[in-house]
């Protein structure tokens, strides 16, 4: 299969110029079939298969990807909570990545109760095309915690189509860890149509060698007092490259809606590349939307702060990755999988753990 | 008798980067092991510079003299190494680090400057004893660095870091500076902790006396326009205290 996929689209577009709009994704791969996957699954959740509301659901990589992945044949899991249920145990998604494939799946919150859910990818071999696409629909006053992390293999291609729906009072955290693959793509979609709902995301990641991290996320603000936060904070090393979409979409009546938008970006060596298009738009007047990015080298004077307390320049580097990465690994409470991802920074990254024992 | 040599500054001029311009000039300067010594001046003399330049700030280019710390010349020392052979500079603005708690910094550090790994047991048994010698919540261990502090929390994180480092020599520059009464006696608490338990020098760079009370000064020296123009007992900082700088930078 050879395609050219228009990926992470922008909804506003700026000058073609900049070559930020969008990205492309040349791909030549195999047939694409269905990574393996094994989930935990906490003892009250539904487990159903067909298309459900997957193709319903707007994810955030455009429709290219859309297509791509829902032409693979294969069963779409459905995960559906009971009314009012809270779950002390998460659902635990493990995705193992072959040569080319991907994954589709449906979490469904029904109104009150509330989930977590651990989303890991990684891959025994190096080299591969992986896209996985999974939509989270919550009732009203559902509340989700999202865990995701990637380790995928040095060569890989990853696309992350992510897409949510929020009925009223639904809160939406993401927290999610991005180490792995050559080229990753994530689009994220989070459609707040129900009033006071929240969608949250924090996102790290550390790229180094040629990699490339591309993002489009958008916060479609439609109910009234609608909340959005989508912050990022990053590590660029060697050539890599990193290009970040945010949107806050104020629809035409969401009043009270507040949305914010932020990155930090640190830059290790003079090669790196990294571009941003924050956007918010603005079809209701009474809103609150903000924006923010922190892109440079370490300062100075944290870097002086940080030697004065017997830390060598390296050691000072390496305790600042960890301690973005740790915002976000801090949160994964599956001892399985944070063990893979801190295995992965101390023998693939060379990062010792700053709470190794 | 005096006490056995810690640091020794030898004619030591110094000043700001590239621009070459001169703050410290010709400064000598002598610290004995256990020994405390205060520097007072007007603003803008130079005595932060000076707590800098002893720590190795690169931001401040040392032109000529030495610093003998213990022996040994560390003059073209970095920080990190000055910091291992046992000198500690609290800061007046302490800096944030999102993601790092004070918990794993403080044994990150304390790894670092002994060389050896520190059981967590053993490191959180002593973190929770010197918190509760300075009235700080042990929920503070886990809070990242100074994110959310206010100033006074900042300044007894400073404290914190002291008392669990042990180092040598602990330069404190304004460590008091904004503080309430209370907070003062918090942190006065904990300098005189440090002089208690490690007989380890000071080197205190402040405006107010309240800090010095509980501590026995050695020496006095006050510095103008980036030179030591004079040395005194304890009571020098009670005539300064009373007259004010203006027969110093009048002489200059």
């Amino acid at each position: 299969m050879n395609m050219d996929l228009k990926v992470n689209i922008s909804p506003a577009l700026t000058f073609s110029w900049m070559k930020i709009n969008d990205d492309h994704i040349k791909l030549e791969t195999g047939e694409l079939g269905v990574l393996d996957s094994k989930a935990d699954i906490p003892e009250g959740i539904s487990v159903s298969k067909g298309d459900h509301d997957w193709s319903k659901v707007k994810a955030g990589c455009g429709k290219d990807v859309a297509a791509l992945i829902s032409d693979v044949k294969g069963d779409i899991p459905l995960f559906e909570t009971a009314k009012d249920k809270s779950y002390s145990k998460p659902l635990v998604l493990r995705l193992k990545a072959t040569a080319a494939g991907v994954y589709k799946a449906v979490v469904k919150l029904a109104p009150g109760s509330e989930l977590t859910v651990i989303e890991h990818t990684d891959s025994d071999i190096p080299e591969g095309f992986a896209a996985v696409s999974v939509k989270y629909i919550l009732g009203e006053g559902a509340k989700l915690t999202l865990v995701k992390s990637q380790t995928l293999g040095d060569k890989f291609i990853y696309i992350d189509d992510m897409g949510s729906e929020l009925a009223d009072n639904a809160v939406f955290e993401a927290f999610r860890t991005d180490l792995g693959a050559l080229k990753a793509y994530q689009g994220c979609n989070s459609e707040l149509t129900g009033e006071a709902s929240s969608f949250k995301v924090l996102g790290s990641y550390y790229l180094r060698g040629s990699q490339l991290l591309d993002f489009n996320y958008i916060a479609s603000h439609d109910g009234k007092m609608t909340e959005s936060d989508m912050r990022f904070n990053g590590v660029l090393k060697d050539e890599s490259m990193k290009t970040f979409r945010g949107t806050l979409d104020f629809k035409s009546g969401c009043a009270g809606a507040v949305g914010a938008e932020y990155e930090d970006v640190m830059l290790l060596t003079d090669g790196v590349g990294t571009r941003s298009l924050p956007i918010i738009l603005c079809g209701e007047e009474d809103v609150v939307g903000e924006h923010g990015a922190s892109v440079g080298q370490i300062p100075d004077v944290v870097l002086f702060y940080l030697m004065s307390r017997g830390f060598s320049r390296e050691a000072c580097e390496n305790m600042l990755i960890n301690s973005r990465l740790n915002t976000t690994i801090s949160k994964i409470s599956d001892e399985e999988i944070k063990k893979i991802i801190l295995d992965y920074l101390k023998n693939k990254l060379d990062l010792r753990s700053i709470d190794e024992e | 008798m005096s006490a056995e040599n810690l640091l020794t500054l030898k004619n030591l001029t110094a000043g700001v980067g590239e621009a070459g311009i001169e703050i410290l000039h010709n400064i000598d300067l002598r610290i004995g092991k256990g020994e405390t010594h205060v520097i007072m001046g007007p603003n803008g003399a130079g005595k932060s510079t000076l707590g800098y330049t002893i720590m190795g700030n690169p931001l401040y280019e040392i032109s000529s003299g030495n610093i003998i710390f213990d022996g040994e010349d560390i003059t073209a020392l970095t920080a990190d190494k000055r910091a291992k052979k046992g000198i500690f500079l609290t800061f007046q603005s302490p800096v944030e680090v999102p993601g790092l708690t004070i918990r794993q910094f403080l044994r990150n550090a304390l790894q670092e400057i002994k060389g050896e790994r520190i059981k967590f047991s053993e490191f959180n048994r002593k973190l929770r004893s010197v918190m509760d010698t300075l009235s700080f919540a042990e929920e503070y261990a886990d809070r990242d660095i100074n994110v959310g502090f206010s100033g006074g929390e900042r300044k007894k994180a400073e404290i914190l870091q002291l008392l669990m480092l042990e180092p040598k020599l602990a330069i404190l520059d304004e460590t008091d500076s904004g503080l309430d009464v209370d907070a003062v006696k918090t942190v006065s608490a904990g300098i005189s902790e440090y002089k208690k338990n490690k007989d380890g020098s000071l080197l205190i760079i402040t405006h107010n006396a309240a800090i010095l009370e509980a501590l026995h000064v050695d020496k006095v020296h006050v510095v103008v326009k980036g030179k030591i123009v004079a040395e005194g007992d304890g009571s020098l900082v009670e005539e300064i205290n009373r007259n004010g700088f203006e027969r110093y930078t009048n002489e200059q």
